[in-house]
């Protein structure tokens, strides 16, 4: 993570823009750090000898703070440890008591020739290793980047973290999302504890993003879980716009942070992918070939339970102005399906269906009538039924 | 009927409160409720209550600790019972501020034993929190938790760091009756105030030295904690329970290289502030300094130049030199010697062989270090600002500051350290002061303050 000391943005008087950094521009410094912190590997360095040959690396450059900001995301993905053979602390406690008394200089003196006697050991090295477990003293063990370019798209993206720590609303403009993308920008919602409210525009959602008490104050107290939020909106397929507002400076004047999908921002985060189910799929197989008129998409709204969950059905059937909703609930823990299924029961809407493996414990309990239907299944999603119900239970859209 | 629900760090309500006063409340339109936050439960029970409006409180979590035993040989003294009462007076909310040294910490088991009620005590540092938690067990009894410095066990008598009361109240915020605050000071900051505002608990107790802050946020403690409710000065407790101090102050020259090197270094700086006509005095003078250093190579070496003359002054080798006479002029006593940064803490251990308490000292060398200077086996500790505040240290009788740039409230909170009542003992703080550099000017601005106002040397 990046701090105040390693930002670099462009400030104006409504807007602050992080400094991105060009890939091909920079990726000669970028394999110059790698290679410092590759050999430190080798050579055992400590911390505070690392930092002195990136000191020597950045001379009296003035683009200090990149450098900085890129040793810095180096070396939170190293490893460090690796303590002298006689601990430090047992070495102090010797050095310490050998003293006795009110110390001077010259006791001191005494002391270290003592202990060094007494352990095998230089004065030298008795000096050296003091304080050898201080965090600068710390020796690198390991350290996991390799790749200059995937280091430089961290560093970008670690530029709108910073930010985001900073930040008391976000706003995001979905062009089109699939409901497996809208489904796991809402998990990651609820997971960085965020709360949101989503509203269809022309041709997507505007989703806002903050926390329970925002409304009531806003603060920066979700700053964290926005900037942990960040990276998995980069992992979404389609168009994007983002606009934040962040407290800068000492007085927290409030500036908006404009952002696209545009900008080329890479995301750190593993893209696990839309896992499209065999279960989906065969269900969609079965459904065109019964060939009945409904169109079937893979995409949906969000439906809020009357504020208790949202959540984003896997189908939207169609036909003739008329819309029911389907959604396959996949393998939940007990307790969490007994919840979903209470919160469905009262609050799921009219033209809503839902499939629930009857392997499922518990599965069928509590699904009131206020439902579109349930459809029981044990493999396959029978895709006959669906459509009954779909028949039935389909509003007009709009 | 109405229904309270607490949501992480706010109240929820559903129904009619059948009331002008609005308690905060807003409409939340995410959830179709209304939502306020979780300071406002008491009053708003209280109107409850009043009114006769039939409620079902699904917010509230703490507990009643009907058989909580105060473990304790000591009496409580006069002023200590009298806070107390005058907390108690005030229906269990407010400010108590009382000297350093004088047993606030007694005065917060008393109110413990008397609410009996789930409580959580915030403090600043993890030395702090450690204490709390050694003094609460004695006093309570096993099974006090911990929330910060790599722990996270919540109790009903739990202790925890600003920190993590502010980042995890939304989830416990509920889960206490009383709620005590030390060094409460910290409390307005920025952040801070949240872990009052997200909390439920209907006690509150604030503790301090020095409640003042000279941005006047302390204003916000009286809607955070309570309005102040107890007060007595340093001067009126000196004697009676603290011991007697007396204050040395002592100006070092810089040796002849050392006054070039620093003139040397403040004039880089001073030419480069002046050139980009920088006022350091003003609100925003480091910031731009540091805005401006960062563009060109001249800012970058005042920069370098601006460290240097800072290195100089608080590593001056009079000062060493003056450390050394000082150490045998005591060589019976307990010594503790503050710094304002760590490198001058090391280059003193180094040299001296004197042990160090710093932020890096882990919890169990930090113990073994104050357990052997109790014990008279080290007879002086070397700290940086991480003990200014309140951690009780055995028995030192003379303090040594070596280097400070220090506010009033620092140095106050540093001579409450070595003020412990001991019968008879007078204490002595030794200041060290670079001549001719930046020292001096703090120096004489810190000695406005009470403490200082009659100087024995």
């Amino acid at each position: 993570m990046l701090t105040g000391p390693h930002l670099r943005v462009r400030v104006a008087k409504k807007e602050i823009n992080p400094s991105f950094v060009k890939i091909d521009k920079h990726v000669e410094r970028a394999e110059d750090l790698i290679g410092i912190y590759q050999g430190a590997v080798l050579h055992e360095w400590s911390r505070k000898r690392i930092d002195e040959e990136v000191a020597g690396l950045i001379g009296d450059s003035v683009d200090h703070k990149l450098t900085k900001g890129l040793s810095k995301l180096l070396s939170d993905n190293s490893d460090f440890g690796a303590e002298p053979p006689v601990p430090p602390a047992e070495i102090r406690r010797r050095l310490f008591e050998a003293v006795g008394g009110i110390p001077s200089r010259a006791s001191a003196r005494e002391a270290y020739v003592s202990v060094g006697a007494e352990l095998g050991l230089e004065v030298s090295e008795l000096h050296r290793m003091l304080y050898a477990d201080r965090k600068e003293e710390q020796q690198i063990t390991d350290c996991r980047v390799k790749d200059s370019e995937w280091l430089l798209h961290r560093y970008n993206v670690a530029l709108v973290q910073a930010l985001l720590l900073r930040c008391e609303l976000l706003e995001v403009h979905l062009d089109h999302p699939s409901s497996g993308r809208l489904r796991s920008l809402f998990r990651f919602i609820q997971f960085h504890g965020l709360m949101s409210r989503c509203q269809a525009t022309d041709g997507g959602y505007l989703l806002t993003l903050d926390g329970p008490t925002s409304l009531l104050k806003l603060s920066t107290r979700y700053g964290m879980g926005l900037a942990n939020w960040f990276p998995v909106l980069l992992l979404a397929e389609g168009d994007w716009r983002l606009e934040a507002t962040i407290r800068w400076g000492k007085r927290g004047l409030r500036k908006q942070l404009l952002l696209n999908s545009d900008q080329g921002l890479q995301s750190h985060y593993r893209d696990s992918g839309v896992y499209v189910s065999r279960i989906e799929s065969w269900f969609e197989e079965r459904f065109l070939a019964l060939d009945s008129g409904w169109t079937l998409r893979r995409e949906a709204p969000p439906l809020s339970l009357a504020g208790e969950a949202l959540i984003v059905p896997t189908y939207t059937l169609e036909k003739e102005g008329r819309v029911a909703y389907f959604d396959i609930i996949g393998f939940w823990r007990k307790r969490w399906l007994k919840t979903r299924l209470t919160q469905l029961a009262k609050h799921g809407p009219p033209n809503l269906i839902v499939a629930v493996s009857s392997k499922m414990e518990g599965a069928k309990e509590g699904l009131g009538k206020s439902l579109g239907g349930v459809v029981s299944f044990k493999e396959v999603v029978p895709a006959k039924d669906v459509l009954e119900r779909a028949e039935a239970c389909a509003t007009s859209a709009g | 009927m109405v229904t309270l629900s607490f949501h992480r760090g706010t109240l929820l309500l559903e129904g009619d409160l059948r009331t002008s006063a609005n308690f905060g409340f807003v409409w939340d339109d995410r959830i179709g409720k209304e939502r306020t936050e979780a300071l406002w439960y008491r009053d708003l029970l209280q109107h409850l209550h009043d009114s006769g409006v039939s409620y079902q409180d699904d917010s509230r979590a703490y507990l009643r600790l009907p058989e909580l035993v105060h473990n304790t040989e000591k009496e409580a003294r006069d002023y200590q019972q009298e806070a107390v009462d005058a907390w108690e007076a005030a229906n269990r909310r407010g400010l108590i501020v009382l000297p350093t040294g004088s047993g606030k910490t007694f005065v917060a088991e008393l109110c413990i034993a008397q609410s009996k009620r789930s409580t959580l005590v915030v403090a600043p540092t993890i030395d702090l929190v450690n204490q709390w938690h050694r003094i609460l067990t004695e006093a309570f009894g096993e099974g006090i938790g911990m929330l910060g410095g790599g722990q996270h066990d919540i109790q009903p008598i739990t202790v925890s760091t600003y920190d993590s009361a502010y980042l995890h109240m939304d989830r416990y915020g509920n889960r206490f009756g009383l709620v005590i605050f030390d060094e409460v000071h910290h409390l307005p900051s920025g952040a801070f105030s949240q872990a009052a505002e997200m909390c439920t608990a209907p006690f509150r107790l604030g503790l301090s030295a020095t409640p003042e802050r000279t941005d006047d946020l302390h204003l916000d403690l009286t809607h955070l904690v309570g309005p102040e409710v107890y007060r007595r000065g340093i001067k009126e407790l000196s004697g009676e329970v603290l011991a007697d101090y007396e204050t040395h102050r002592i100006e070092i020259f810089l040796t002849p290289e050392e006054a070039q090197a620093y003139s040397e270094a403040r004039g880089t700086y001073s030419h480069f502030i002046g050139s980009r006509r920088i006022y350091m005095g003003g609100r925003n003078g480091w910031g731009r300094f540091l805005r401006e250093a960062a563009r060109s190579k001249a800012g970058r070496a005042a920069l370098k130049a601006h460290q240097e003359s800072r290195r100089i002054m608080h590593q001056a080798s009079g000062k060493m030199d003056a450390l050394e006479e000082i150490l045998a002029k005591h060589p019976q006593s307990r010594i503790l010697i503050f710094t304002n940064d760590n490198a001058t803490v090391y280059r003193i251990s180094r040299e001296f062989l004197i042990p160090t308490i710093t932020h890096q000292t882990d919890a169990k060398e930090r113990r073994h270090t104050l357990e052997a200077f109790g014990a008279g086996v080290y007879r002086v500790i070397a700290t940086s600002r991480v003990l200014n505040e309140g951690v009780d240290m055995p028995d030192a009788d003379v303090g040594i500051v070596l280097s400070g740039t220090s506010t009033v409230r620092e140095h106050v909170q540093r001579l409450g350290r070595i003020l412990r009542p001991k019968a008879g003992k007078r204490a002595t703080l030794y200041e060290l002061i670079a001549s001719g550099t930046k020292e001096q000017d703090h120096s004489d601005s810190r000695r406005d303050h009470e403490a200082y106002e009659e100087e024995s040397c």
